[in-house]
């Protein structure tokens, strides 16, 4: 009867199989050709592009390696462009390839072969055909426990409810195993109360004038026009600002969760975890739960109890590796070993709300983007995006929210579903500080944006040129243009930005909130 | 006692900037340049920077061809790399009534001396291989044109106007301009008034507003261009491409390896909107499939919008306003202004301190609407109007 409750087994990812091999390093970055390999292993940080056989290019840890072909290893041929590339700013260009003259248009072209960006497939993609409109009273985005009961009680309040999520309903609950058995009970609940569930449906962006969201998924792009809406997209891992931060085997703690529940790490790999201790706990859990064992914790203040090495108030320094990591430097502490370092910080989900005009400001320790919902109606944030980290809690303090929601709305009639909560009273519901990371000042030459390769000198010394504008920083060093749209970047560029003491801010908050190709968007025909 | 300067340029994009070193280059004075975001908030930072010639009408080709000598040598003038790329620029055509239209554009070019390839059928796609596998085009014609980085551009300018000791002042906003009978005496900012005798309005989609501060009416509007941008690949394509129908649209991919591309709806309400829709989005994915196939496999990563200051005959408004005497229009883009702004800045500095019309500005002289403040600007079909334009000039 359990098993019949359980949910299935998280299905090997190219990625986690190639973990399973020892093999960390995926691709290589764009403008270094340094080794790169997954950080989330939840398909943002987009760090571990790969080329199949087939000429496709995919994300591997969101590629089947069961259904899939064989991902070709990148190359190091372009290693020694990247060792060039190593030793000068993103705006190399600007005072150089002018002389002779002549030469120029040549140095242009050959320029542009020099980064590791992959090589088109041959032949046209499928294109999506299926386009649908939809129209509810109140969007959910994101199906982890959170989502789904909040769901679940709009519904119940007579709400026409639509839930879309990304993966597979129940999102990140699913690697937590004493969570996961939660799951397929919140899913039947929300089914009985008619809740309109779309599994792999991510929500790429907002849109005003009506209110709508675009959604898009294997089977087409579905634009839904709500009247509220609940974010409910949970939390990403925190990449700590240090050198050696973007080496292969370097993985968040949701990561690490996923990694573990497909039973992909090595055997003997010495687990070692960075972090705050509610998170760092979370890995403990993790790796408790699927057979492994945690080799040494650290983290900057206190950190949980358990049988391992212990290193509270450290900081981390240094990572060392090249293809993988080789040992982690703590200070004071020194020189660990290491095979994966668990990076236990995260940070709320913060796009759609930034999208929505909320914009979120720089927590209370450097390094974390903190949700700061003061602006739009009609938003709910709910679960780990609105600091509820207790996983434990994280279904009943949805619910609480929703009907704490429901009855503001009710008490004003114009306000259809309107109110918001989250504002600046963001912390658990145990009253404890966010698990964000209390940074030293980050190290010149620790890598900033891992998309663009921009160190963080690179932002310093644009800011000391007189680049003292974010969007202006943004612009000039490319930090946060990349693929993974500043996801891994932005607590650290605040940080600069903090640092220098200009005003924090993020960019303009845009869609899209993921890459996707053009072909899933190709469905609509009819304008 | 408040601040003085010699010049304030309102508006601290691409033409305010070009205009604060063309002016500050000539002489040593005052500049002031304000702007009331950051440099290149408007359309400077949300442009592709093709820098075009195959222009439909003569007076605009010969335009555009001195402005492609001026950006051809700023790298050298300015001491820094613009990324002047020359991968050349084709305009591809799907329908057989267009033929006749591309072979008089064809021979106009040739008589300005301004040779174009001119393809027809099957040899569209040999020379234009991204286009393998979508809809058969009749035909193409090709300038060796040429793309710049908008921003490198723009941090080209803003360094040497720092070396002319010109003043960006970023963050200021211009709450009025102040004026007396005998013309300008200066504008008044969020931090203060600041005189000066000439005020110069830079600030494309904005210069109807900072216009009617000064209580000059023009018949400029700005128009919204949405663009969609994907993640970056290795080399794809070289020729920048723009197409007419059935909706006219635009594809090229940038030195980074990223494609950007647009296509434009014929019923964009005109106004002052930087928003980006998913109705574009879509758009875009319908017709780029159906042109180039492969580029479906790109990874869409952002999108937004900018917007173009457009004027009833599509001509940059350039110039001293005869009605308010130190005033002067530096606007009315039209989708041009990458392309032309070097050199129209030059040319109107000229202007500014001679007070001599250029001969290339006769067309362009921003009092042509006296009188006519009114006339709307009517875009529809921005290809249409230009053709229409183009029989009229043969």
């Amino acid at each position: 009867m359990a098993n019949a409750t359980a949910p299935a087994k998280e299905a090997l990812s190219v990625a986690a199989a190639a973990v399973r091999r020892g093999v960390w390093m995926l691709s290589r970055s764009f403008r270094m050709h340094r080794p790169r390999g997954a950080f989330c292993h939840r398909g943002w940080c987009q760090q571990c592009r790969v080329t199949l056989s087939d000429g496709r290019v995919v994300l591997a840890c969101q590629t089947d390696v069961a259904t899939s072909a064989a991902w070709l290893p990148p190359g190091g041929a372009g290693r020694l462009a990247g060792l060039l590339a190593e030793r000068v700013p993103p705006w190399f260009y600007e005072q150089r390839f002018l002389r002779p003259r002549r030469l120029r248009q040549f140095y242009l072209s050959w320029l542009r072969r020099m980064s590791a960006a992959p090589t088109l497939p041959p032949g046209a993609p499928v294109a999506s055909t299926a386009f649908e409109n939809a129209r509810c009273d109140c969007l959910v985005v994101g199906g982890g426990l959170a989502g789904l009961v909040a769901s679940t009680e709009l519904a119940r309040a007579g709400r026409k409810v639509m839930l879309v999520e990304a993966e597979r309903l129940g999102g990140s609950a699913l690697s937590i195993a004493d969570v996961a058995v939660r799951v397929p009970s919140a899913i039947a609940a929300a089914r009985d109360a008619s809740v309109d569930l779309r599994e792999g449906m991510l929500c790429t962006g907002l849109y005003d004038d009506p209110a709508r969201a675009l959604c898009v998924g294997a089977s087409g792009t579905l634009v839904i026009r709500y009247d509220a809406i609940i974010v409910a997209t949970g939390a990403y891992d925190c990449l700590p600002t240090v050198p050696g931060s973007d080496v292969p085997g370097v993985v968040g703690v949701r990561g690490f969760e996923r990694l573990v529940a497909q039973r992909a790490l090595p055997p003997g790999a010495t687990i070692g975890v960075y972090g705050h201790r509610l998170e760092v706990q979370r890995a403990i859990n993790a790796a408790r739960a699927n057979g492994y064992a945690v080799g040494w914790t650290a983290g900057p203040a206190e950190l949980p109890d358990a049988p391992t090495r212990r290193y509270p108030a450290a900081t981390l320094v240094r990572v060392h590796g090249g293809h993988r990591v080789r040992s982690v430097e703590i200070a004071p502490g020194g020189r660990l070993p290491c095979s994966v370092l668990v990076i236990a910080l995260s940070q709320p989900t913060y796009e759609l709300q930034a999208q929505l005009g909320a914009l979120p400001r720089l927590g209370g320790s450097p390094g974390v983007m903190l949700p700061n919902f003061v602006a739009g109606p009609q938003l709910l944030v709910v679960g780990e995006a609105a600091g509820e980290y207790d996983v434990g809690q994280v279904g009943t303090a949805a619910a609480a929210a929703v009907r704490r929601w429901l009855v503001d709305a009710s008490a004003d009639p114009h306000a259809a579903g309107c109110g918001i909560h989250g504002g600046d009273s963001f912390s658990t519901a145990t009253g404890a500080a966010p698990p964000c990371i209390d940074a030293a000042p980050a190290a010149d030459d620790a890598i900033l944006c891992l998309c663009e390769d921009v160190r963080v000198r690179d932002v310093r010394a644009a800011i000391a040129d007189g680049f003292r504008d974010v969007e202006l920083i943004k612009r000039h060093t490319g930090a946060a243009t990349g693929p993974c749209q500043g996801k891994l970047c932005h607590a650290a560029l605040s940080c600069c930005l903090a640092e220098a003491g200009l005003e924090v801010r993020l960019p303009t908050a845009r869609p899209f909130v993921r890459p996707v190709s053009l072909a899933s968007y190709a469905g609509r025909t009819d304008e | 006692m408040s601040e003085r300067a010699d010049i304030v340029i309102v508006g601290g994009g691409m033409f305010g900037l070009a205009l604060a070193y063309e002016l500050g280059r000539t002489r040593r004075r005052r500049i002031v340049v304000l702007e009331q975001r950051f440099s290149g908030a408007g359309a400077t930072g949300r442009n592709i920077g093709r820098v075009r010639t195959s222009q439909f009408t003569p007076e605009l080709a010969v335009l555009a061809r001195s402005a492609f000598a001026k950006h051809a040598g700023l790298a050298d003038e300015l001491g820094a790399n613009t990324l002047f790329w020359r991968p050349g620029y084709a305009l591809v055509f799907y329908d057989e009534d267009e033929l006749a239209q591309i072979d008089s554009i064809c021979l106009m070019l040739e008589g300005l001396d301004m040779p174009a390839e001119f393809h027809r059928g099957a040899a569209v796609v040999r020379r234009l291989p991204i286009l393998e596998g979508g809809e058969p085009p009749v035909g193409c014609l090709i300038r060796p044109d040429a793309v710049v980085h908008h921003d490198a551009l723009l941090y080209a300018y803003r360094r040497a106007i720092r070396r002319l000791g010109v003043e960006l002042r970023e963050q200021c906003r211009v709450r009025a301009i102040l004026t007396s009978a005998d013309g300008v005496r200066g504008v008044e900012t969020d931090a203060g008034p600041i005189e000066a005798p000439v005020v110069i309005n830079a600030t494309g989609g904005w210069s109807r507003e900072i216009s009617a501060l000064a209580g000059v009416r023009v018949p400029n509007v700005p128009l919204r261009r949405e663009v969609v941008v994907t993640d970056s690949w290795q080399p794809l394509m070289d020729t920048m491409i723009t197409f007419y129908r059935p909706l006219e649209g635009w594809f090229h991919q940038t030195l980074r390896g990223e494609v950007v591309m647009g296509v434009v709806h014929p019923g964009e309400p005109q106004g002052l909107d930087h928003g980006a829709t998913d109705a574009h989005l879509f758009r875009v994915a319908h017709h780029m499939l159906r042109k180039a196939p492969r580029l479906g496999h790109l990874r869409v990563v952002r999108q937004w919008g900018g917007v173009y200051d457009m004027t009833p005959d599509r001509k940059p408004m350039i110039g001293p306003m005869n009605e308010l005497r130190g005033f002067v229009q530096a606007n009315g883009d039209n989708g041009r202004g990458i392309a032309l702004i070097p050199y129209l800045a030059e040319l109107l500095a000229g202007w500014v301190d001679t007070g001599v019309r250029p001969s290339p500005l006769e067309a362009f002289d921003a009092n042509r609407y006296a009188g006519r403040e009114d006339t709307p600007v009517v875009v529809g079909d921005y290809y249409a109007a230009y053709r229409k334009d183009a029989e009229k000039a043969h």
